[in-house]
């Protein structure tokens, strides 16, 4: 079933066109990446989804409900997000927080210690500090803590790892992967493209408003481009050298001394060819392409395009 | 809609804008009795009985000016209160966990008219439980002077409410507290600035007068005077009635279409 399902998503500010023609695809269960560059239409996608803004042209559908269908409104009870900055009152406690959102929700004040047990916040549990003391981490924590709140099927995270420390990125990565094994949905938009794919199940690569590619991680992992490393003494002459002894070959020069080669030669030819040749091979392994490479490669290829 | 007036009273509840509000009216209270009692001190027995003005009636009247001393601060504080949601962001959660916009805009406006009502209702109880603890009444406590007290708190707790509307009005229009409160501040002075070159203008159709004597701020006059002139009270309670309906309607039309960031 699709949890949110968008067609010719349109918004459109003046002149500017900030998303344009999506369509896109979330699946329950999935952990969808979303991926792109400053400015690419992540946010404002996810304000439209939110309800916070209304498309120029096309729609979406989020749990099988229309966007221009009153409906929409109470489909969005099952689902929460944290846009941007967290929605989190800057003059009151967490836990004053997290009771405003239960008093939102129509909830009962129960168990709310584990919320912010569950974002690494227990330190603050009884704690009279206000959350316009808190760090930008902790705001981010909390936020995450009230968008749990009223047990939501589907969450939107914008930016989650934002503010966070190299232990608070490990336990939301943690968090992601057991509220996803609980049946929760999410959309995840990160610049940290390494941790992303940590977590992601599914990818939507958007840039300047388009969607230019959607795939699983497994086609991911399919598609990304498999090299053989070689660290070499002269980077220059032994490139010059492969390019001769294999004229199809494609490789790359990744730095001063290593050699990346994309074609499918056997590693131990390149190395009989160099060595052959005068030059002494450092060390030789291979690689497999990761998300970073992936979207630089989608994204140069749509910028030559 | 009421689980979203169940958030925003716990919100005001929880805000030290409702202490320092609560704090600065009981000032200010003080003071007013304060500052006539001092007076009245100062004057021999015939010339306070002349003295139509020192008396808990007249205090009581100058809580219901919308540009006097906390007749500014009280909208000040709703204003604060109504649009913190919007300038902080935190209205977006309501939209996103489900709630339709025309029910967050009227809860933000219901309780930020309870809020600005409970702040002048206090004010004026406070003149007049004050004021006639140390000055007096200023008149005989009859069922005509009840009647007097109880219509002319209703129409003062209905001109706050008015203005309370058009702030939340420009909290949604602008989405900036400054802002919110530069334009009341603007509304409330202007409002007398016009009645008075209205005044000074002979040409004008009747209704327009009529208009401009029942504008909030002028319901002040006649209480202070312990007017007992019912239909005055009427006209000015439709008067910001209408204003309140006007503010409210053009609020939601505007959050309706309003993108949020």
């Amino acid at each position: 079933m699709a949890i949110l399902q968008t067609y010719g998503l349109t918004k459109k500010y003046g002149a500017k066109l900030a998303v344009d023609n999506v369509n896109m695809c979330i699946e329950q269960g999935d952990i969808y990446g979303f991926v792109g560059e400053n400015g690419a239409g992540k946010t404002t996608i996810i304000r439209l989804v939110s309800g916070l803004i209304s498309p120029s042209s096309g729609g979406f559908t989020l749990f099988g409900v229309k966007n221009d269908d009153a409906a929409v409104i109470a489909a969005r009870k099952q689902m929460s997000a944290v846009v941007e900055a967290p929605s989190v009152y800057l003059n009151m406690t967490a836990m004053d927080n997290l009771k405003t959102q239960c008093k939102i929700l129509g909830v009962d004040f129960v168990s709310l210690e584990e919320y912010l047990k569950k974002v690494g916040l227990e330190d603050v549990i009884s704690d009279k500090k206000k959350a316009k003391n808190f760090s930008l981490g902790m705001r981010q924590r909390l936020g995450i803590a009230m968008a749990l709140i009223g047990e939501p099927k589907f969450i939107i995270l914008d930016e989650p790892m934002n503010g966070l420390d190299p232990s608070g990125i490990v336990e939301m990565r943690e968090l992601i992967h057991r509220l996803n094994r609980e049946g929760v949905t999410f959309l995840i938009s990160s610049h940290i493209l390494e941790e992303l794919s940590k977590v992601a199940t599914k990818y939507g690569v958007i840039s300047h408003g388009k969607l230019i590619r959607e795939l699983t991680a497994e086609e991911l992992h399919a598609e990304a481009r498999r090299s053989v490393e070689l660290t070499v003494d002269n980077v220059a002459g032994a490139k010059s050298l492969l390019m001769q002894t294999f004229p199809d070959i494609s490789l790359e020069v990744k730095d001063e001394t290593t050699l990346a080669v994309y074609s499918e030669i056997n590693a131990g030819e390149l190395v009989k060819a160099l060595v052959t040749g005068g030059f002494t091979v450092v060390n030789v392994f291979s690689r497999e392409e990761n998300i970073e490479e992936f979207y630089m490669q989608l994204i140069g290829g749509e910028a030559h395009a | 809609m009421r689980n979203l007036l169940a958030a925003d009273f716990f919100r005001q509840r929880k805000d030290i804008l409702l202490k320092v509000a609560i704090i600065l009216i009981a000032v200010f209270a003080c003071i007013g009795c304060g500052l006539y009692y001092v007076v009245s001190l100062m004057l021999d027995e015939t010339e306070l009985a002349a003295e139509p003005f020192l008396n808990a009636r007249y205090l009581y009247g100058s809580a219901f000016g919308i540009s006097t001393d906390v007749g500014m601060i009280i909208p000040i504080f709703t204003g604060a209160i109504i649009c913190k949601d919007f300038s902080m962001g935190t209205v977006r959660n309501k939209i996103i966990r489900g709630y339709a916009r025309d029910s967050i805009f009227f809860s933000h406006l219901f309780s930020g008219m309870v809020f600005g009502c409970i702040l002048f209702a206090l004010y004026a109880a406070a003149l007049l439980g004050l004021g006639t603890l140390v000055l007096g009444y200023g008149a005989e406590i009859d069922s005509e002077e009840i009647k007097f007290l109880v219509i002319s708190f209703l129409a003062g707790m209905l001109s706050f409410a008015a203005m309370c509307a058009f702030e939340s009005m420009i909290a949604v229009s602008t989405g900036s507290l400054g802002l919110t409160i530069v334009f009341y501040i603007a509304l409330a002075i202007g409002l007398q600035m016009i009645q008075g070159i209205v005044s000074m203008i002979t040409w004008l159709p009747e209704i327009v007068y009529e208009i401009m004597n029942y504008l909030p701020g002028n319901l002040m006059y006649s209480v202070m005077e312990g007017s007992k002139e019912w239909d005055v009270y009427a006209k000015s309670m439709l008067v910001s009635a209408v204003l309140l309906v006007a503010f409210a309607l053009i609020g939601r039309v505007v959050f309706r279409k309003k993108d949020l960031k």
